[in-house]
C-alpha cells in the first residue's frame, strides 16, 4: 500500500511533465491540424539555448526565459516560413516533414553544442521531503515538488488563457471552424502562429525541468516526446487539458506499475496499453464522445 | 457602398467566378439568385476575403478583381481588415463555433469590430431565445437557433454592409418568416444586405435589386420587382 | 526478366571489382538488405498508402529470431528467415486488424507505439541481450563476397516478386486504395483487408531484411531498430521514389552508402536526411526515380531523337510525290484494281498500313497527310482541312471515286470527307475512327503530349497502350521512328483539334455502305463512341467488333482485316 502512496507521489511530478508536453502537442495539433513530432527537439533547442545563456549570465531564471523567448521566436519561425506555405498538405507530408525536422534539429544541436550531456542545476534544490510512517519512509524530491507546482501553476495560466481571454477564445475558435473564425474577422495565420509559438514554449518550459534529471543534450526530450504523445492518446488530441490529464495518469501508471511488474517491462506494457487504447476509443479515454478519427 | 469589378474565383483549375461585375448601394437589399454551383457562395467568399493565398507555396486558389468598399479599395485587404472596415458575412452553414457558449460565440462576433456590450442587448433583443441559453454550448441549439446566432454573431460586428449566404436553408416556414422580418429590419436600420438565397420568390420579395448567376457568370440584372412579374425570366433562369 | 539479368550483370560486376575490399562489399551487402526493407515500407506506404513510422520494429523481429536461433538451436539459415517471416507476419496480424483502422497521425502514432513497445521489451530482456544486444551472430560465409552475393540475390529475388505482385490484381488493389480509399471501395476492393495484405507482406520483407542483417552484420542492439532506423526507411523511400521497385534502392543506397563519403566530413548524417526529407516533400514528392526519368525523357534524349530525324531524312522516300493545294504530299501504290485510299492516324504515317496495303483486285494508296512523314507541314491543322488534302488528292490522280479506308485520327478524316463529298467515296471502311463530335483531352494530359516531341520510351509505351496485339517490336521501333519526322507542332495541334471536331452540325448525305471495324481492347475508341458514328452516319453501315484487338487492327491482325475488308468491299452494292 505505501509503495503504491510512493508510486503516486513520485509519479505526479513524472506525469506533470508528460502532460504539459502533451498539452504542447495536443494545442499546436488542435488548433492547426498538424502533429508535431518534433516539439521535444523545439524544446530541447530552447533548453540549449537557455543553457548557454546560463553559462554567460549564471542567472537561472535568465537562462530559462531566455530560452522560452528562444522556443517562441523558433515558433514564429517554423509556422511563417515552413508550415504556412504548406498548409494544405496532406497528413503523410506533414508527418514527414517534422520527422525531418527532428532529424535536422538534433544535428544542428549536435554542431553547435555538441554530443556531450550537460549538467543543468535544479530549479529548487532543498532538502527532500520525508514522511516518516510506521513501515517505510515515504520520500519527496524537494525539486519534484517545485516541479510540480510550476507544471500546475502553468496548467492553470494557460486555462485561464485559454478560457477567458479574448485570443485564447479565438484559438479554441479557429480550432473549432476556420470559415467560422475567417468570417468574424479572426487572423487564422497568426493564431497558427500563437499556437505553435506557445506550444514550442511550453515545450521549452517541460524541458527546463526534466534538464536536471535527463541533462542537456540532444535527445533530452525524445522520451518525452514519446510520452507527451502517449499522454494525447489516453487524453484524447482535441482537448489540451485531456493531456495533462493524460500525463498525470500516465506519470501515475508509470511508478505504480513498478509494484505490480518488473520494473524493466514497464513501459513495453505500458506502450502495448497505449495502443489498445488508441485502437478501442481513439478519442480519448476522457473524452465523452468518441469523434472521427481523421 | 460596395462595388466589385470583374471579380474571378478560381479553385485550381476549376473557375466557380468568371469575371463578375455588380454593386450594392446605400440602403438596398440585392439578391444574388442561381442554381447549386453557380457560384453564389463564390462570390460572398471572393468579397469577404475569405480565400486567403498569401504565403501559401502550393495553393492553387485565386481570386482577381477590383472591390472597392466605401470608396476603398480593398481588393488586396486581409478578412480581418475587412471585417474591420464592417463589410461582414454570415456565412453557409452558419459556421458556429459549436463547443463554445452562446454567449462566448456573440463575443467572437466583436472581435474586430463592435462593442460587446452595446451590441448584445440589441442582439438579445432581436432574438430573444439566445438571451436565455447563453450559456449554453453552441451544439446545444436547435437548426434554426443555430441560424439565428449565426445572424446574431454578424451583427455583434457592426456591420456597415452585411452580406448573407443561405440564411433560410433548412428552417421551417415559421423560421423564415421570422429571419427575413429580421432582414427588413435591419435595412430600415440602414444597413444594405447582400443576399444569396435559394429560396429566390422569398428573398425577391425583400430585395430591390438582384443578379442571376449562371455557372459563374452574371446573366441577368434587374430590378426585384421586374424579375417577379417576368414569367419568361424565371422560367428561364429560376426554373420557377 | 530483363531488369533481373541487368541488376544480377551489375552486382555481379560490382562483385568483381570490390573482390579484395571486404570492407566496400559490405557497405554493398548494407545498402541491399536496408534496400529489401525500404521495398517492404514502399508496399506500404508507397503503393497502399499508409504511413508508419515503425516498420523497423519488422526488422527487430527477424533480426532477433535469427540470431536467437542460430546461437542457441544452431538451425539452418533458411530456417531462421523464415520463422522470423512468420513472427512477423502474425505480430502484423495482431497489431494491424484492430490498427490499421486507424488513419492518418492516429495510424502513425501506434506505428511508433509498436516499435517502441519492441525496442524497450529488447532493452528489458536478458535472454535478449538487454541493451548490450547479441554479439557474434553466426555468419553465413567466411568470405565478404558470398555474403555480398547473398544479399544481392535476395534483393533482385525479392524485386522481382514484388514487381509481379504490383502488376497483380492485388497490387491494383494497393494503388487503388492510396488514391482514393473511398473511391475504392466503391469499386468492390475490401478496403480494411487489401490494407493488412499489404502492412504483412512490408513487414514481412522488413522481417527478411532483419535476419539478413543479423548474419551479415554479426551484431545487433535494440538501438539498431528504433526511431531513427524506422524514419531512415522513411527517408529511403521518399528520396528514392514512393511506388517504384527501383526507389527504394536509390534510397538507400543514398542513405546507407553516404554516411561513407561523409565520414571525414564534419556534417552528421541526419541533418543531410532531415533536409532531404523536407526537400523531397515540398519539391518533389514522386522521388529521384521519377525526377531522373522526366529528366531523361526531357532532354537526355534529344540528340537522340535528333539523330533519328537526320538519319532518317537522309533515307529516300520509297513513293511518289504529288502536289495537293500547294502542298507536296507523298504516297505510295501498290496492286491494280479499283482504287482504295488509305488514311492514317494520329502519330502515324503511310507504314501503318504497309502490312495490308496489297490487296487482290484494288489499287492502294496509302498516303502521308500533310504535316506527317515525308509529306510537307502546313501552318494549322484540321480534319477537314485534311478532308479537302485527301479529295485533292483524288483529283490530282484523276481519281473521282475510290474505297476510302481512316484509321482513328485519320477514320475522321475519311467520315468527313464523306460526309462533304458523297460522290468521291464509294465505299467507307472506318477503322477506330474518332467520333463525329471529337474527343476532349483532358487538360493534364497536354504536358504528357509535350513530352512525346522528345521521349522516345514514352511513345512507345503509348503505341504499346494502343496497339496491345502488336507483338514485333522491331517493326514498333520502326514506326515510332518515323514519327519524330512529323510537324512538332501537331503533337499539341492535333489533340486540339480533335477535342474541337464536331460535324454533327452538317447533315450527312452519304449513301453509300460503310463499316465500322472495332477491336475490344481499344482504350481511345469504346462501343458508344462507335455507335455515335454509326448514328451519324446512318443505317448504310455496321459496327464489326474484334474481340482481342486493341486500337490498331491493321498492325495486330493484318489477315482479320483483309478478311473484312474483301468481304465488304467485293459485295455488289
Amino acid at each position: 500500500m505505501l509503495l503504491i502512496i510512493q508510486g503516486i507521489l513520485s509519479g505526479i511530478p513524472a506525469g506533470v511533465t508528460y502532460g504539459l508536453m502533451g498539452f504542447s502537442i495536443a494545442l499546436i495539433f488542435r488548433t492547426t491540424g498538424v502533429m508535431n513530432f518534433a516539439i521535444g527537439h523545439c524544446g530541447m533547442m530552447g533548453v540549449f539555448f537557455g543553457w548557454m545563456i546560463l553559462g554567460f549570465t549564471n542567472s537561472l531564471p535568465l537562462a530559462i526565459l531566455s530560452g522560452v523567448v528562444f522556443g517562441w521566436i523558433l515558433g514564429v519561425v517554423i509556422e511563417r516560413f515552413l508550415m504556412r506555405p504548406i498548409n494544405n498538405m496532406s497528413h503523410g507530408g506533414m508527418l514527414i516533414i517534422t520527422l525531418g525536422l527532428l532529424f535536422i534539429f538534433t544535428d544542428a544541436a549536435m554542431l553547435i553544442w555538441g554530443t556531450e550531456a550537460y549538467p543543468f542545476p535544479e530549479i529548487y534544490a532543498g532538502a527532500p521531503l520525508i514522511f516518516n510512517t510506521s513501515a517505510q519512509p515515504i520520500i519527496i524530491s524537494a525539486n519534484d515538488v517545485a516541479l510540480t507546482i510550476v507544471g500546475l501553476v502553468l496548467s492553470v495560466i494557460l486555462a485561464l488563457i485559454l478560457g477567458y481571454t479574448k485570443i485564447g477564445i479565438a484559438s479554441r475558435a479557429r480550432a473549432q471552424d476556420v470559415i467560422g473564425a475567417r468570417v468574424v474577422g479572426i487572423n487564422t495565420d497568426r493564431i497558427d502562429m500563437i499556437a505553435w509559438s506557445a506550444g514550442i514554449a511550453i515545450a521549452v518550459i517541460v524541458g527546463f525541468l526534466v534538464a536536471p534529471k535527463e541533462s542537456v543534450q540532444p535527445n533530452m526530450l525524445l522520451n518525452l516526446l514519446i510520452f507527451g504523445l502517449v499522454a494525447c492518446v489516453l487524453g484524447g488530441f482535441g482537448s489540451p487539458f485531456g493531456a495533462i490529464a493524460g500525463g498525470l495518469v500516465l506519470g501515475v501508471l508509470e511508478k505504480v506499475a513498478t509494484v505490480f511488474v518488473p520494473v524493466d517491462y514497464r513501459l513495453a506494457i505500458i506502450l502495448f496499453i497505449v495502443i489498445a487504447v488508441l485502437v478501442l476509443k481513439p478519442s480519448g479515454i476522457f473524452a465523452k464522445h468518441v469523434k472521427t478519427r481523421a | 457602398m460596395l462595388e466589385v469589378q470583374n471579380l474571378v474565383v478560381k479553385y485550381g483549375a476549376v473557375q466557380a467566378v468568371k469575371g463578375n461585375s455588380f454593386a450594392v448601394r446605400e440602403g438596398e437589399i440585392v439578391s444574388i439568385l442561381g442554381a447549386n454551383g453557380a457560384g453564389k457562395s463564390s462570390t460572398l467568399f471572393g468579397v469577404a476575403g475569405m480565400i486567403d493565398t498569401r504565403g501559401k507555396l502550393f495553393s492553387k486558389d485565386v481570386v482577381e478583381g477590383k472591390i472597392v468598399f466605401q470608396g476603398q479599395d480593398i481588393s488586396d485587404y486581409s478578412n480581418s481588415k475587412r471585417v474591420k472596415m464592417g463589410l461582414i458575412l454570415c456565412p453557409e452553414g452558419r459556421r458556429n463555433f459549436p463547443e463554445l457558449t452562446i454567449k462566448e460565440n456573440l463575443k467572437m462576433g466583436a472581435y474586430c469590430r463592435g462593442d460587446f456590450n452595446k451590441k448584445i442587448d440589441f442582439v438579445y433583443s432581436l432574438f430573444p431565445r439566445l438571451k436565455e441559453r447563453q450559456i449554453q454550448l453552441a451544439n446545444s441549439l436547435s437548426g434554426g437557433e443555430q441560424q439565428m446566432l449565426a445572424i446574431g454573431r454578424s451583427l455583434m460586428s457592426d456591420p456597415v454592409m452585411l452580406m448573407l449566404d443561405e440564411p433560410s436553408l433548412g428552417l421551417s416556414p415559421v423560421l423564415i418568416d421570422e429571419v427575413f422580418a429580421v432582414l427588413v429590419k435591419l435595412k430600415e436600420k440602414g444597413i444594405p444586405i447582400l443576399l444569396v438565397e435559394q429560396n429566390a420568390i422569398r428573398s425577391l420579395k425583400i430585395s430591390d435589386r438582384a443578379y442571376i448567376l449562371e455557372t459563374g457568370k452574371i446573366v441577368h440584372e434587374d430590378k426585384a420587382q421586374t424579375i417577379l412579374n417576368d414569367e419568361k425570366l424565371k422560367k428561364a433562369y429560376l426554373g420557377l | 526478366m530483363k531488369n533481373v539479368i541487368k541488376a544480377a550483370i551489375l552486382a555481379i560486376v560490382v562483385g568483381f571489382v570490390f573482390m579484395d575490399k571486404p570492407f566496400v562489399l559490405l557497405v554493398f551487402s548494407t545498402i541491399a538488405i536496408m534496400s529489401i526493407a525500404a521495398l517492404g515500407l514502399n508496399i506500404l506506404s508507397g503503393y497502399a498508402g499508409v504511413v508508419s513510422i515503425g516498420h523497423a520494429a519488422f526488422m527487430l523481429i527477424g533480426a532477433y529470431t535469427s540470431a536467437m536461433m542460430s546461437i542457441h538451436l544452431h538451425t539452418p539459415f533458411a530456417v531462421n528467415v523464415i520463422t522470423g517471416a512468420i513472427l512477423s507476419a502474425i505480430f502484423s496480424l495482431v497489431f494491424g486488424v484492430p490498427a490499421l483502422r486507424l488513419a492518418g497521425f492516429y495510424l502513425a502514432i501506434a506505428t511508433l507505439a509498436m516499435m517502441e513497445a519492441l525496442v524497450q521489451f529488447t532493452y528489458a530482456s536478458e535472454f535478449l541481450g538487454a541493451a548490450q544486444g547479441i554479439k557474434n551472430i553466426p555468419r553465413l560465409f567466411q568470405s565478404e563476397l558470398a555474403v555480398y552475393a547473398l544479399n544481392a540475390a535476395a534483393l533482385i529475388g525479392i524485386s522481382y516478386l514484388i514487381n509481379l505482385m504490383i502488376k497483380s490484381p492485388v497490387g491494383v488493389k494497393f494503388k487503388m486504395l492510396r488514391d482514393s480509399e473511398m473511391a475504392s471501395s466503391a469499386y468492390g476492393v475490401n478496403v480494411s483487408v487489401t490494407k493488412i495484405q499489404a502492412f504483412v507482406v512490408s513487414a514481412v520483407l522488413c522481417s527478411i531484411a532483419g535476419s539478413l542483417y543479423a548474419h551479415t552484420i554479426g551484431y545487433i542492439g535494440p538501438e539498431d531498430f528504433g526511431l531513427f532506423p524506422s524514419v531512415m526507411l522513411l527517408a529511403m523511400i521518399l528520396i528514392g521514389g514512393m511506388a517504384t521497385v527501383s526507389g527504394g534502392v536509390i534510397g538507400a543506397a543514398i542513405i546507407t552508402g553516404l554516411p561513407f563519403f561523409f565520414s571525414r566530413g564534419k556534417i552528421p548524417m541526419s541533418l543531410i536526411v532531415g533536409v532531404a526529407l523536407i526537400f523531397f516533400v515540398l519539391f518533389s514528392p514522386a522521388g529521384l526515380v521519377y525526377r531522373i526519368s522526366v529528366i531523361y525523357g526531357k532532354y537526355l534524349q534529344r540528340p537522340y531523337i535528333w539523330l533519328i530525324r537526320v538519319i532518317l531524312k537522309m533515307l529516300k522516300p520509297t513513293g511518289k510525290f504529288v502536289t495537293v493545294n500547294g502542298v507536296k504530299m507523298h504516297y505510295v501504290e501498290h496492286g491494280e484494281g479499283q482504287p482504295v485510299i488509305m488514311i492514317h492516324g494520329n502519330l502515324a504515317h503511310h507504314k501503318w498500313y504497309q502490312k495490308v496495303w496489297d490487296l487482290q483486285g484494288y489499287k492502294t494508296y496509302a498516303i502521308d497527310l500533310p504535316n506527317h512523314m515525308w509529306s510537307e507541314w502546313t501552318e494549322s491543322v484540321s480534319i477537314e482541312k485534311y478532308a479537302d488534302f485527301v479529295k485533292g488528292f483524288m483529283a490530282e490522280l484523276g481519281i473521282s471515286k475510290a474505297i476510302i479506308v481512316g484509321h482513328s485520327l485519320g477514320g475522321a478524316v475519311a467520315m468527313n470527307l464523306a460526309v462533304k463529298y458523297p460522290d468521291a467515296v464509294d465505299k467507307l471502311v472506318l477503322l477506330a475512327a474518332g467520333p463525329p463530335t471529337g474527343i476532349q483531352s483532358a487538360p493534364e494530359r497536354y504536358p504528357v503530349y509535350e513530352r512525346l516531341k522528345t521521349d522516345k520510351n514514352m511513345l512507345k509505351m503509348f503505341m504499346k497502350a494502343v496497339a496491345p496485339g502488336l507483338k514485333d517490336m522491331l517493326l514498333m521501333d520502326k514506326l515510332v521512328n518515323y514519327v519524330f519526322l512529323q510537324n512538332p507542332m501537331v503533337y499539341i495541334a492535333h489533340a486540339d483539334e480533335v477535342g474541337k471536331f464536331n460535324i454533327t452540325n452538317i447533315k450527312s448525305q452519304y449513301k453509300n455502305p460503310y463499316i465500322f471495324l472495332l477491336g475490344d481492347k481499344d482504350i481511345a475508341i469504346s462501343k458508344n463512341m462507335a455507335e455515335a458514328t454509326l448514328a451519324y452516319l446512318g443505317s448504310n453501315g455496321k459496327l464489326i467488333m474484334h474481340e482481342g484487338i486493341g486500337h490498331a487492327l491493321i498492325m495486330e491482325n493484318p489477315e482479320l482485316f483483309k478478311k473484312e475488308f474483301y468481304a465488304f468491299a467485293n459485295q455488289s452494292i
